[in-house]
């Protein structure tokens, strides 16, 4: 499941790598959340062990996006999705190399789903097509090995 | 000078110039045009200075279509339903007044020009002045906080004034009462507006009171201004000469009865960076006397690419999340869930080191009040029942379209648009409205086209001026002569009509 190559870099950036520098913009103790959010360790693969506090709300939001959408189900393809979008921006690809410049890019995808009115219904929530998967790939790859 | 009518001999009459039916907004707002001028006014009030039970009964009525309380809207003594309005106040906007070929029945006689001026006077009724309905520089200024433009092109930002709110019976009663040409009457019911010529002119008005007294007022015009569901109900009574109710002959009278369907609370907005809102979106801003707030609108342009009817969203602010207090009701733990998730997206690093540690953000209401498509099966009619007086009440048959409905979820959609790729806040919205009218739907007190205007008397039952069609000299006066909505509360425009058609009697009868 490891060592992909990455699409979105000018130089090569492996999807674990990619993975691990997206959870952990998006696990980054927000203010307080701390322990008190961190997701169960125990069945999770060791790489995303050793990120600490995660929200529990990611996965909240990620599973209910699963379970709307089923069919992408697939950790390898949620993040091919993911990166897709990433590398339409222009400069999207070259400068994805580090964890700042990801999360730049990410939030420029969102802001123009949102702009152009691309969102899902998940729980209740208006979000981005994007954002969404995001959390659909944490639960995912938070999730016991099938 | 009061006059209370069951102080009077049985059958007495009266002669004046210009009788007004109704001392709510439009009806005071008219009669003081005429103070200190040679005219003589008559203003003839249903209630007293105060609510009275009795009185207040009269306004009972049935509503047989979408549930509305149609004695709970409105109040019947002097002041009218202004001694409880919100004070909310804003012009229409110019499309309102245009002839849309995507909104049946649509168009004003007059475009929102005609009505500029009498805008700004109504303003110092409602004492709001000076006005800063659409200039977004202005609050920034006296806010220090830039307003986001839209990114969608969507939305646009406008400007809701807030009046005191101004209780036009207690604000301008005493003026009234120390008049030398203007009477009003209080404790007056009128019960019939008596027309000879087939219904081609008023001859008197009948009046009775609770206590059993009739009386009689008699006049050059009369201008009928009971509010939006009265003024039909009134000329629908009045059918000793037309059958079908006085200006009724075209079977309009009552039809096109619009609101502004409002959906309270119908999302809900979480922020992590509150700054990401300037607060005039959330909050009431003091600024030269009077308040004012935000409010979303949808641009001209949008409405017109999209065919859309005009819509204005307000947000308020509910409460804050902190990390370590845990959410006391279901929602609240998806709110804070949501802040948790989002929040890369939601506030910077810089700004999340000066905030406390464990705030997670706020959330705030969202409500909206749309615009619906003038119906004619939205109708005001009599019902069998009859009041204290004997006659019969009212019967509201509220009804909205699906063109309404989906006008209201586009709306709804861009709004989540923008607040989105402004990165502000993500919105919570269950969905209720996909298929249908949530039961949420509700009206604003704000009754409008039930006496529409329009040139043609097959379409409307008053005229530019307000002048009944086929009635010589009845005029009305009220949102009940909207031919349509928009989104804005109706009492500012009422209130500008009434001063015109304040001008337009002074020049009639000279
Ligand atoms: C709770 C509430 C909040 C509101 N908030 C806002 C707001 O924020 N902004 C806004 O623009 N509008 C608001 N409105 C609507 C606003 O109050 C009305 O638009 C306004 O009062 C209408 O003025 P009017 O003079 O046409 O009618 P009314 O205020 O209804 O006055 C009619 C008068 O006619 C009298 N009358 C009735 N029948 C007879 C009769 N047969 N004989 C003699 N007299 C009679 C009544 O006693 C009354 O005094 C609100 C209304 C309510 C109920």
């Amino acid at each position: 499941m490891n060592g992909h190559v990455c699409s979105i870099t000018g130089g090569t950036v492996s999807r674990r790598d990619f993975l691990l520098s997206l959870l952990s913009l998006l696990a980054a103790p927000a203010a307080g959340t701390g322990a008190a959010g961190a997701v169960p360790t125990h069945d999770l693969p060791p790489w995303l062990a050793a990120i600490s506090g995660r929200p529990e709300a990611v996965l909240r939001f990620g599973a209910a996006y699963l379970q709307l959408y089923p069919e992408e189900r697939d950790r390898e393809a949620i993040i091919a999705a993911i990166e897709s979008r990433m590398a339409d921006l222009p400069g999207g690809g070259a400068t994805a190399g580090c964890t700042v410049d990801q999360l730049l890019i990410l939030q420029r995808v969102v802001r123009g789903e949102y702009l152009r009115g691309e969102f899902v219904r998940i729980a209740g929530w208006s979000l981005s097509r994007t954002e969404a998967r995001i959390y659909a790939a944490v639960a995912l790859w938070s999730a016991p090995d099938q | 000078m009061f006059i209370d009518a069951r102080s009077l001999p049985d059958l007495s009459r009266f002669e004046t110039d210009v009788a007004i039916i109704g001392g709510g907004p439009a009806g005071i707002s008219l009669a003081r045009t005429f103070d200190g001028a040679s005219t003589r006014v008559c203003l003839i009030e249903s209630g007293g200075l105060q609510p009275e039970a009795r009185t207040q009964a009269l306004y009972d009525g049935e509503s047989v279509g979408i549930a509305y309380p149609v004695i709970a809207h409105r109040l019947r003594f002097l002041g009218g339903s202004s001694n409880h309005w919100g004070g909310f106040c804003r012009p229409l906007d110019a499309i309102d007044f245009e002839q849309r070929d995507w909104v049946p029945h649509s168009g004003w006689p007059f475009g929102r020009e005609t009505l500029l001026p009498y805008y700004e006077r109504a303003c110092d009724l409602v004492e709001i002045a000076p006005p800063r309905f659409d200039d977004k520089a202005y609050w920034e200024r006296v806010t220090g906080e830039p307003l986001p433009d839209s990114v969608t092109g969507r939305m646009q930002v406008r400007f809701v004034h807030f009046s005191p709110p101004t209780h036009f019976g207690e604000r301008y009663g005493s003026e009234l009462g120390a008049s030398k040409n203007i009477d009003v009457l209080l404790n007056a019911n009128v019960v019939n507006i008596a027309a000879v010529g087939g219904g081609r002119h008023v001859e008197h008005l009948q009046l009775q009171t609770l206590s059993g007294l009739r009386h009689r007022v008699s006049a050059r015009v009369y201008v009928l201004a009971t509010g939006g569901l009265e003024n039909a109900r009134m000329m629908l009574l009045s059918n000793d000469s037309m059958p079908a109710g006085l200006g009724n002959q075209h079977d309009l009278v009552g039809r096109f009865f619009m609101e502004h369907p409002h959906l309270s609370g119908f999302a809900e907005l979480v922020v992590a960076d509150i700054l990401r809102l300037p607060g005039i979106y959330r909050t009431r801003v003091f600024a030269d006397g009077r308040y004012a707030t935000a409010a979303f609108n949808p641009s001209e342009s949008f409405l017109r690419d999209r065919h859309l009817l005009n819509c204005t969203f307000m947000a308020g602010q509910a409460g804050d999340y902190h990390s370590n207090v845990a959410p006391n009701w279901e929602r609240a733990g998806s709110h804070k869930a949501m802040l948790e998730a989002a929040r890369r997206f939601l506030i910077d690093d810089r700004r999340a080191a000066i905030l406390p540690p464990t705030l997670l953000g706020h959330w705030l209401g969202l409500g909206c009040a749309c615009e619906q498509v003038p119906n004619p099966d939205s109708r005001v009619t009599l019902s069998p029942q009859r009041d204290a007086l004997g006659l019969q009440k009212l019967r509201l048959d509220w009804r909205l379209t699906e063109q309404d409905r989906l006008s209201a979820l586009e709306h709804m959609r861009s709004l989540v648009m923008e607040i989105g790729a402004l990165d502000i806040g993500r919105v919570f919205n269950g969905g209720e409205y996909d298929d249908a009218w949530p039961e949420i739907v509700g009206g604003g007190s704000h009754h409008m086209g039930t006496t529409r205007m329009h040139d043609d008397p097959r379409q409307g039952v008053v005229d530019p001026n307000c002048k009944v069609h086929g009635v010589d000299n009845l005029f009305v006066a009220g949102s009940s002569v909207f031919p349509t909505g928009g989104a804005s509360n109706p009492t500012l425009t009422l209130v500008a009509l009434a001063l015109r058609l304040g001008d337009h009697l002074k020049s009639l009868l000279g």
